[in-house]
């Protein structure tokens, strides 16, 4: 059994990223290995925009990631500083709730208990 | 748009309060930020806000507080380069307090 | 602490990829992991300046690089080949750099416990 991080740093807008990393999650968590956390950088911060408005035919995996982590008690962070240079999370408007922010210090130290760490 | 006028000179802030242009800094300046920030500007305080003027000058960005405890550490020995020193000159945080004196940029909040 | 391989490989100018790279890269040696950054492909342009980067809209964020040896990063290795393609020559770049083949640099990957490519 292994202790897994997940870090997205890719676009997650209208592409399989999150539909990728919930896929991924599910699985490890199935055969038995442990997640540690899910960490999103770079352009991946778009998903934790509060006001997405998807229309009802395109899948919201957000919805379903936030819902998966919350069940199985995984923390879902965000560079809180990647999101506020893109205007993404600020005081007045913050992240949609199920993302927590979080800074690259948080993320480097707990790699520590990390065995391994898939990128996306 | 934030602004403070020293000498009757209007400079423009950034919505955190700190220089807007980095050119605009002056001593009289850092002295009336020190004034903001309720700091009362020693020798002391002076060598760390010229060290972190410096330091961005050479480096391009805002010093964090573990980056700035070392690279004070590294030259001016760790008598000044250590964490509790430097608290107790900026008490409400040597890197947020010491860069907007300095007329830097907010150091980011995630390093 | 873990050893941990930070591999980069866009150009400088490819949106905010290197320098968000590089805030990792101290966050992680901050934190006391042993860090190998590894420049391959373009990547290998961020090691030198950027000029008229006023001109370009966007702030020069490569001397940054110059705190890797103050954050006491591991090692930081140059790919002999992208050098070689960008005509950069060592002592240009802005840090002092380990230049490696590609095979060289297979074998130091496989030292890591983690990679992370930007």
């Amino acid at each position: 059994m292994a202790v897994f991080a997940l870090y997205v740093q890719s676009s997650t807008y209208a592409c399989p990223t999150l539909a990728s990393v919930l896929r991924f999650a599910k699985a490890a968590l199935l055969q038995q290995h442990q997640l540690d956390h899910i960490f999103f950088y770079q352009d991946a911060v778009q998903a934790i925009v509060a006001s997405i408005d998807l229309p009802a035919d395109e899948p919201d995996v957000a919805t379903d990631l936030i819902a998966f982590c919350q069940q199985h008690d995984i923390p879902l962070l965000y560079c809180v500083t990647a999101a506020e240079k893109r205007g993404l999370a600020t005081l007045a408007v913050p992240a949609r709730t199920g993302f927590i922010a979080a800074g690259l210090a948080e993320f480097a130290m707990r790699l520590d208990a990390v065995d391994q760490v898939v990128q996306f | 748009m934030l602004s403070l006028t020293v000498e009757g000179l209007v400079i423009p802030l950034d919505q955190h309060g700190y220089l807007a242009d980095l050119n605009l800094w002056s001593e009289k300046l850092a002295l009336e930020f020190a004034r903001l920030e309720q700091v009362n500007m020693s020798a002391e305080h002076w060598e760390v806000v010229l060290f972190v003027r410096d330091f961005y000058q050479e480096f391009r960005t805002s010093p964090a507080i573990r980056v700035l405890v070392k690279a004070i550490a590294a030259k001016l020995g760790p008598d000044k380069g250590n964490s509790k020193y430097l608290f107790m000159l900026f008490p409400e945080g040597p890197a947020k307090q010491a860069t907007r004196i300095a007329g830097l940029p907010k150091p980011a909040r995630c390093l | 602490m873990k050893k941990i391989a930070v591999i980069l490989s866009h150009s400088p100018f490819d949106g905010a990829i290197s320098r968000e790279a590089h805030d990792m890269i101290m966050a992680l040696a901050a934190v006391e992991h042993q860090v190998t950054v590894i420049y391959q492909d373009a990547a290998v342009l961020q090691l030198l300046p950027i000029r008229r980067s006023a001109a370009l809209g966007c702030k020069d964020y490569t001397p940054a690089q110059k705190l890797f040896e103050l954050y006491e990063v591991a090692a930081v290795v140059a790919d002999a080949c992208a050098l070689q393609l960008y005509q950069i020559l060592p002592e240009q770049c802005l840090i002092t750099v380990t230049v490696m083949s590609d095979q060289a640099i297979q074998a130091l990957l496989a030292q890591q416990q983690h990679i992370l490519r930007f």
